[in-house]
């Protein structure tokens, strides 16, 4: 059975749709900035989608005036995109919609505590009753008018990965017809401050696998693909996904092996899943997310697999951030992209390579070049690490 | 589908450990034996991970194939410590541990990380679909190939959830509960009459009690199994409808209703009433209909193998 | 010096919840990381950085830096006299 890509959704801090992103990655303009769309007092670059809420609804033609968590607003924008683009009649019994998040609602649910801490009986109860990653995923599915099976996975920034998984697994066990699969988050507190304690935020622009890097930049946004099997395609598809895995590093809480153990193992059951050999991959899509870290790991895994012959590879964690729950979506319609027009991206601020790396990533936009199959990672705490493969459709 | 055989439960709520249906000894200390990670983990992460390994205890880490763990709500008590410290110390000094604590899939990666287990791990927070999709998930892995899936479901309740719940509305009828339930799975199994799931299906949205008749019909068609030799559990406010479904459904059936505690994934514990249920039932299958917030509902097929 | 040094074992055990772990079973001169010691980790070393800049008002960056400073309670103990602005 062949998995057919055949539609494409995203928003992120370099566009609104998915032509914006690739014309900003194309220019080399990210989307980094001082956080303008919610309150915060860290002083760090973040790539927030440039709209304020009531803005993001009036573009979905949603009532303004009613309350919206963010990442319920920002799934529904890359969502619509994708079940337009492939032309779905969402209205199918068999039509699903997997979602995933880290956090969910909880732009609101901070408002929410503001004044609920102190006093059990205040706060206003439409902030909180989004707060679950639930809710998001039901009012996207409840606006697109999918009502077959509907769920959300949250494995912090694997997320998207693990319901593009699942989308393609519910096809090949032909439970489903067509899956909208993907993921979303809002920049909030929470999380800006959760990895700020970590003090893995970098108060620079972020510089995935540059010898300098010394840490990630936030982000926030949405991307979805629709798989169909391919004989049930209505339109020809951007490419195939031949290949995903999920494994487990089992190594910290929070770091990555120093050997890249589940990096590797999602990598090479993924290709091996794919049937593929190394020498078949033309680009790497890694998870880069510019800490010491997860790039040393992530680069080690890839040696262990790749051996001196790494394929072309780069990070578009400088032009988006690190979208968390949302980052697999966004990078998998980047990487279904990249298959179809041979694009490569820039792994923008990369100036000297590390030693320890000993690696150099893509740094200018390519065209037309020869992409047989795209690798595609996504690596989150608890050790959660996924790829995906995307394949030529002819 | 194939039948997925249920090889081992484990259950911990209200501070009592049971196996397999027999009480067993809580001892936090003993079952999660690395101090290290134990004396970061709060309440919800320790009733989960302790469930999760006594499951699967005597299992060796690479014999497991899958861990696919879910929750509603996750962990609310790091969660709002870390949100009231964000609060009460404006963004700064923040102490990390809670914030780590809080993901999601906590709980699955840390059964992971303290049995050295490399496979797939995976975690659902849908509402009262979490662990009905956990179970979709299991039962792929399964006719996958996979063996020794554990599967789990974990909630806590905390005073500022039931306060918000109860604000919410939706204790009026029931009482809130909470709970960590973990199963193992398997394709074969070598015990005669071993506990299955033979068929799941998940709906979201309002079902009319026609809905819900229509649905059991062609759960039971779709299994080859006369509605009347099904013992049919009818699970929170849809136990107050079971006498208008039973009329629709025809005579000679076998219906219930189980009032249980409300929480997101309370079908895991009810699922695991059923399997002890079923151990008095050697010819009946048992068909589960479940409800939260009259959005989720699910129909869970069991039978023994 | 002592002084010091007793005082940060309790705020070592209090603020990283040592349970079963009491003052006078941390060997000062042992390693706090890694195996034969306390066996902390780097999720320990972020909260021990926090204990520095909350009671004793010295910053520490980058976690990096804290590899010696944090080798053992003694070695935490000369770092704050030698910095220390509080």
């Amino acid at each position: 059975m062949r998995i057919a890509v055949t539609g494409l959704g995203a928003v992120s801090g370099i566009g609104f749709c998915v032509s914006e992103n690739i014309e900003s990655l194309r220019t080399g303009r990210h989307g980094m900035g001082k956080p303008r769309f919610f309150q915060t007092t860290l002083d760090v670059p973040v790539s927030e989608v440039k709209a304020t809420n009531a803005e993001l609804a009036k573009r979905l033609n949603l009532n303004a005036e009613r309350t919206y968590s963010r990442t319920a607003l920002l799934g529904l924008m890359a969502a619509r995109e994708a079940v337009a683009d492939a032309g779905i009649d969402v209205s199918k019994k068999r039509v699903g919609f997997i979602s995933s998040t880290s956090v969910g609602g909880m732009d609101l649910s901070e408002v929410f505590y503001n004044d609920f801490r102190t006093d059990h009986n205040r706060g206003r109860l439409r902030l909180v009753s989004q707060h679950d990653c639930g809710a998001s995923t039901e009012f996207i599915a409840n606006q697109l008018g999918i009502s077959g099976f509907v769920t959300t996975i949250s494995t912090a920034c694997s997320s998207a990965g693990n319901a593009i998984m699942l989308g393609a697994r519910m096809l090949q066990h032909n439970m489903l017809d067509a899956v909208v699969a993907g993921g979303t988050d809002a920049l909030c507190k929470f999380t800006l401050n959760g990895f700020g304690s970590l003090m893995i935020l970098d108060k620079e622009h972020c510089r995935p696998f540059d010898a300098t890097r010394a840490g990630l930049n936030l982000g926030e946004g949405a991307g979805y693909i629709v798989l169909q099997r391919s004989e049930d395609a209505a339109r020809a598809p951007y490419c195939l996904l031949t290949g995903y895995a999920n494994a487990n590093d089992a190594y910290h809480q929070t770091g990555c092996s120093p050997e890249g153990n589940g990096a590797f193992g999602s990598m090479s059951a993924a290709m091996a899943v794919a049937g593929l050999q190394p020498s078949e991959i033309d680009y790497i899509n890694v998870h880069g997310t510019a800490t010491p870290n997860n790039d040393l790991s992530e680069a080690t895994a890839i040696r262990r697999i790749f051996g001196d012959r790494v394929p072309p590879f780069s990070s578009v964690k400088a032009f988006i951030g690190h979208t968390l729950g949302a980052s697999e979506g966004i990078e998998a319609v980047y990487s279904a992209l990249s298959v179809k027009n041979g694009y490569v991206y820039p792994n923008l601020n990369f100036k000297s390579a590390d030693e320890a790396i000993g690696l150099a990533p893509e740094t200018e936009f390519a065209e037309g070049r020869r992409v047989r199959n795209v690798l595609s990672n996504a690596f989150g705490f608890g050790g959660n690490d996924t790829s995906l493969v995307f394949s030529r459709a002819d | 589908m194939k039948p997925v055989y249920i090889t081992r439960t484990c259950q911990i709520a209200n501070d009592q450990l049971v196996m397999d249906g027999v009480e067993a000894v809580l001892d936090y200390k003993e079952i999660i034996a690395d101090p290290a990670l134990r004396r970061r983990m709060s309440r919800i992460v320790k009733m989960g991970v302790a469930c999760g390994l006594k499951c699967i205890e005597e299992l060796a880490p690479e014999s497991i194939d899958a861990i696919i763990t879910a929750t509603g709500f996750g962990c609310l008590a790091d969660t709002e410590k870390f949100i009231e410290s964000i609060v009460a110390n404006s963004e700064r000094l923040l102490n990390p541990t809670p914030f780590i604590q809080s993901t999601f899939n906590t709980i699955g990666g840390q059964i992971a990380l303290l049995r050295g287990i490399h496979s797939y791990n995976v975690t659902y927070a849908h509402r009262g679909l979490s662990f009905e999709s956990a179970l979709i998930d299991a039962a792929m892995q399964v006719a996958e190939g996979k063996k020794n899936v554990l599967l789990g479901a974990i909630d806590e309740i905390t005073a500022s959830s039931a306060d918000i719940q109860r604000r919410l509305g939706m204790t009026r009828e029931y009482e809130l509960g909470e709970g960590a339930n973990f199963f193992v799975l398997n394709a074969t199994t070598s015990v005669k009459d071993q506990p299955a799931v033979f068929d799941i299906d998940t709906r979201s949205g309002k079902q009319t009690e026609d809905n819900l008749v229509e649905w059991i019909v062609e759960m039971a068609d779709r299994n080859n199994i006369k509605t009347s030799d099904l013992w049919i559990i009818f699970i929170n406010s849809l136990s107050d409808i079971k006498n208008n479904i039973k009329e629709k459904l025809g005579p000679n059936n076998n219906i219930m209703g189980y009032k249980s505690l409300i929480y997101p994934t309370f079908t895991a514990s009810v699922l695991d009433y059923a399997i002890n249920m079923l151990m008095g039932l050697t010819k009946m299958k048992i068909l589960l209909v479940t409800e939260y917030q009259h959005i989720n509902y699910s129909l869970i097929l069991l039978g023994r193998g | 010096m002592e002084e010091l040094i007793e005082k940060l074992k309790g705020e070592l055990i209090a603020e990283l919840n040592l349970e079963e772990v009491t003052p006078a079973d941390i060997d000062a001169e042992a390693p706090l990381f890694g195996d034969g010691g306390l066996g902390l980790d780097s999720i320990d070393a972020l909260e021990i950085i926090l204990i520095l800049e909350r009671n004793y008002g010295i910053k520490i960056e980058n976690p990096a830096q804290g590899k010696e400073i944090f080798y053992s309670v003694k070695t935490l103990a000369e770092y704050i006299t030698a910095n220390q602005k509080k």
